[in-house]
């Protein structure tokens, strides 16, 4: 079941009017529980059981640790969890793609390994909810978090919907306490939480869907296009891939807001950026933040150990992040790069407007150059966009120009709505705007959906992770 | 946890969906006007025509209906045939499409119609079927075409085999509301698309500015932002609009047909159990309801035709499939007559629209060929006469274009 599918309104209509016509808090998480598994089995009921088991395993581990006397047996049940998780994560994820490369490796050697190519299916969402869940059992072994013994807050924690198979990935001290307390029906969350689920639809349905065409007609043949389109379209997917995850993320906030359950935000206007260190900052923050901790810091050392080793486990970080996106070269590669251009400064002193502009506008243009990885399928395809990008190759034209303009007026739009912000999180800014001229938005937005919007059904980018 | 929590949680939640009702009301409201206005110029354009009423325009003169963007057929020619309630009725998909009211020319115009294009599996031609039956628009002759991919499988799902079991034992007709639901709901979702898409298609704004010279052209009244392209015309036969369109050569189509199937379409050796099931019930219900019935296997392109009976991965259906079908014409007492290959209707591969659709002409000579069959003869006498249909085949105006018009 998609958000943007016809049989989600129905579905949410239902289980928050369920949600909310029960008066104990428990059964409201029984509805949500339900509701939750019903929203993943409709991908693949036979993952189901993957994600009982990964909630199972990492209650009880947690139990454990709680119970444990020794650090040594509080690192046994950490180790459990971790090895179950990250193993389901690299049986379902990565042993295809490893498995494949070694073959492809061997036979660069001259050897000829006869072992059969292995198609597993990805279960959706399971980098999300494993990386959650994980994030759980290593706070409760750090003394961060409390031990959660109510099995249906837990189980929750782990499959609520609308963060289940794209995120934001919420730390279990923000998220638990939520689903574990009792909440109340609070009317300017849930307003806020439609605004939120507009500019996500807004985002999807406008922007997202609108330049997928042309980025998939021109990533499918690269080689036919010529340098200004191949630009065009890679500025196209920047947009693309921003429009679809940030839409996503708006949206599961925003369901979450009608259940008086409060998510982080996940996006801050990150083509803003004027350095791709501020872009990781403010891009898929709830990832970035969750390699920050656990990987970057705890398990490389952070910036504590000097000066190259930082370089060092900056790059690893980023790599491997990389690789949380997809067992794919492409994805490697893209990680990487983000890792070294995190040390490019901004060129230019953003103490005047015109710098900060420009410092703008080189961050974009670089975080680009990696997206040509991250959309590539090849690493291969990815060297030959760059070639013909920098060579100045001709090609025949992707779009007609009004359909061009279309799109970059589109562009241009975003980048104008999200500099006019002045807070994080700018739909709370229309708070501030009469009630009329409000509604007066919201109702251009819905008209601008409806008339604007691609409805052809193109799946969300992040579900493939 | 366990505590109840304050009772008035579910009344503010109802308090903020009432608001949220307000605001969508407001917004409804609000956008009358436009949307007013937007529709009328698509209701100009010849779109968001009931059934009912394209039946009404049919009746003030020739017309040419394709409404712009959705297969319309299902819903508008299912309605259109409860209204004109014809005596002979043609059931099938697009490969029907093209028998004409002429050709039965011992009918009135009006007593027949072409619901060809409503029906591209057994149970869409059960639900047209049904829906002549509830109604009571029996026709007195119902010609069903059965395409070869109606039954047609590569895998057979044990499902398959227990919902015929439990249909054919439950003693019941398979329930049909859902599949007529699915169709109703779908028919509206177009509508929904067509309002979205319409304003920023160059179609729709010819089809406003330019109507007079295309239907000049055409000598039609053209209903649909599509329309100018071909339509249906009063009797649910297609027209490709020949003053626009010209034909495909005979070997681009047939290159057409046969990449498509070397790309893996229209593969499997089984025959489906359910779509079976479907068709039988088709039969049994015309049965039930004395209604002569003639089921035809329509041509398509010989050379395309051979490479279907002699590939490994479909030669075993296409051995059975004929059968099959005349197995349960048999059984059900109707005329079942195969012309798969278009020699078998008297015609050749030049008399196609493209690999697998017949042209008027050839679907001239298939009737042609009914006509002077003793047994399917009798069926049709009260309806064509097959001397005046033999003349209109010789003075055809092409090898596509039986009446050249």
């Amino acid at each position: 079941m998609l958000f943007n599918s016809l049989v989600f309104p129905a579905f949410l209509f239902v289980v928050l009017t369920l949600h909310w016509s029960f008066q104990e808090a428990r059964r409201r998480n029984l509805v949500l529980l339900f509701a939750s598994y019903l929203f993943y089995g409709c991908w693949d009921y036979r993952f189901l059981s993957l994600i009982l088991f990964s909630s199972f395993v990492d209650y009880w581990c947690g139990i454990g640790i709680g119970k444990s006397t020794s650090k040594a047996q509080r690192k046994r049940y950490l180790h459990i969890s971790l090895a179950v998780n990250l193993g389901i994560l690299g049986v379902f994820k990565y042993l295809g793609f490893f498995a494949g490369s070694a073959a492809d490796f061997l036979r660069l050697l001259g050897f000829s390994p006869d072992w059969p190519t292995l198609h597993i299916i990805l279960p959706v969402g399971i980098s999300f909810y494993t990386f959650q869940t994980l994030s759980y059992t290593i706070d409760v072994y750090r003394n961060r978090c409390p031990v959660y013994r109510d099995k249906l807050s837990f189980f929750l924690f782990v499959a609520f919907f609308p963060q289940l198979v794209a995120g934001p990935i919420e730390k279990a001290n923000h998220l638990l306490p939520q689903l574990a307390a009792a909440r109340r029906f609070d009317a300017s969350l849930a307003v806020a939480g439609l605004r939120f689920m507009l500019l996500g639809y807004l985002l999807k349905s406008v922007i997202a869907d609108n330049m997928a065409p042309l980025v998939n007609a021109a990533y499918a043949n690269p080689g036919s296009y010529g340098s200004l389109s191949l630009l065009f379209a890679t500025w196209c997917f920047a947009f693309q891939i921003y429009g679809d995850f940030a839409g996503y993320s708006c949206i599961a906030i925003g369901v979450a807001a009608l259940f008086g359950v409060r998510l982080r935000m996940n996006f801050n206007a990150p083509y803003l950026s004027q350095s791709v260190r501020e872009f990781w900052r403010r891009w898929h923050i709830s990832l970035s933040s969750w390699f920050a901790e656990y990987v970057y810091i705890s398990l490389l050392g952070g910036n504590r150990i000097g000066k190259r080793r930082r370089l060092f486990n900056v790059v690893a970080t980023f790599t491997m992040s990389g690789l949380w996106h997809g067992a794919n070269w492409t994805f490697l590669f893209w990680g990487f790069l983000n890792g070294l251009m995190y040390f490019v400064r901004k060129p230019f002193s953003s103490e005047a407007r015109l710098g900060a502009l420009l410092n703008v506008v080189v961050c974009f243009h670089l975080t680009c150059f990696a997206w040509v990885f991250f959309r590539a399928s090849s690493l291969g395809d990815a060297f030959m966009i760059l070639k013909r990008l920098f060579s100045g190759a001709s090609g025949p034209p992707l779009a007609t120009p009004a359909h061009c303009a279309a799109l970059a007026g589109a562009m241009l739009t975003v980048f104008l709505a999200e500099a006019s912000q002045r807070a994080p999180g700018g739909v709370t800014d229309l708070d501030r705007l009469p009630k009329l001229a409000r509604l007066l938005i919201y109702f251009v937005s819905l008209l601008a959906l409806f008339f604007l919007g691609s409805f052809d059904r193109q799946p969300f980018i992040y579900f493939q992770f | 946890m366990s505590e109840p929590l304050h009772p008035t949680d579910f009344n503010n939640y109802l308090r903020f969906l009432m608001r949220c009702g307000m605001f969508a009301l407001c917004c409804a409201i609000l956008s009358v006007p436009v949307f007013a206005l937007y529709i009328r110029q698509l209701h100009l354009a010849g779109e968001f025509f009931s059934g009912k009423g394209l039946a009404r325009e049919g009746t003030k003169g020739p017309i040419q209906w394709l409404s712009g963007y959705y297969d319309a057929a299902h819903y508008l020619k299912n309605d259109i045939a409860k209204v004109t309630r014809p005596r002979v009725a043609v059931i099938g998909s697009s490969r029907m499409m093209q028998f004409r009211d002429r050709m039965f020319n011992r009918v009135e115009p009006s007593g027949f119609y072409n619901m060809g294009l409503a029906a591209l599996n057994p149970q869409q031609a059960l639900i047209c079927l049904d829906n002549l039956v509830q109604t009571g628009a029996e026709p007195e002759l119902l010609i069903l075409g059965v395409d070869w991919w109606w039954l047609q499988t590569d895998t057979r799902d044990p499902g398959d085999t227990l919902k015929a079991f439990w249909k054919r034992h439950g003693g019941q007709r398979p329930s049909l509301w859902w599949a007529k639901a699915k169709i109703a709901f779908g028919f509206y979702l177009d509508n929904l698309q067509l309002l979205q898409q319409a304003w920023k298609d160059p179609k729709f704004h010819e089809a406003l500015r330019d109507r007079p010279r295309f239907e000049e052209r055409s000598k039609r009244r053209l209903l649909g932002v599509r329309a100018a392209g071909g339509g249906f015309r009063n009797d649910g036969s297609f027209r490709y609009a020949r003053e626009i369109i010209t034909p495909t050569p005979l070997e681009t189509r047939r290159a057409q047909g046969l990449a498509l199937f070397e790309a893996g379409g229209y593969r499997g050796n089984l025959i489906n159990v359910d779509d079976l099931q479907d068709l039988e019930s088709v039969l049994a219900l015309s049965r039930k309801h004395e209604i002569p019935t003639i089921v035809i296997l329509n041509p398509l392109d010989a050379v395309i035709l051979e490479r279907f009976q002699n590939f490994p991965g479909t030669s075993g259906y296409w051995k059975e499939f004929p059968d099959t079908v005349r197995f349960l014409c048999e059984k059900y007492r109707h005329s079942f007559r195969n012309f798969s290959d278009p020699r078998d209707a008297g015609g050749n591969d030049d008399e196609f629209i493209d690999w697998f659709h017949s042209s008027d002409k050839l679907q001239a000579r298939l009737l042609l060929r009914l006509a002077n069959d003793p047994e399917t003869g009798e069926l049709l006498e009260p309806f064509l006469d097959p001397g005046k249909l033999s003349t209109d085949i010789e003075n055809a105006a092409s090898p596509v274009d039986l009446y050249g018009d």
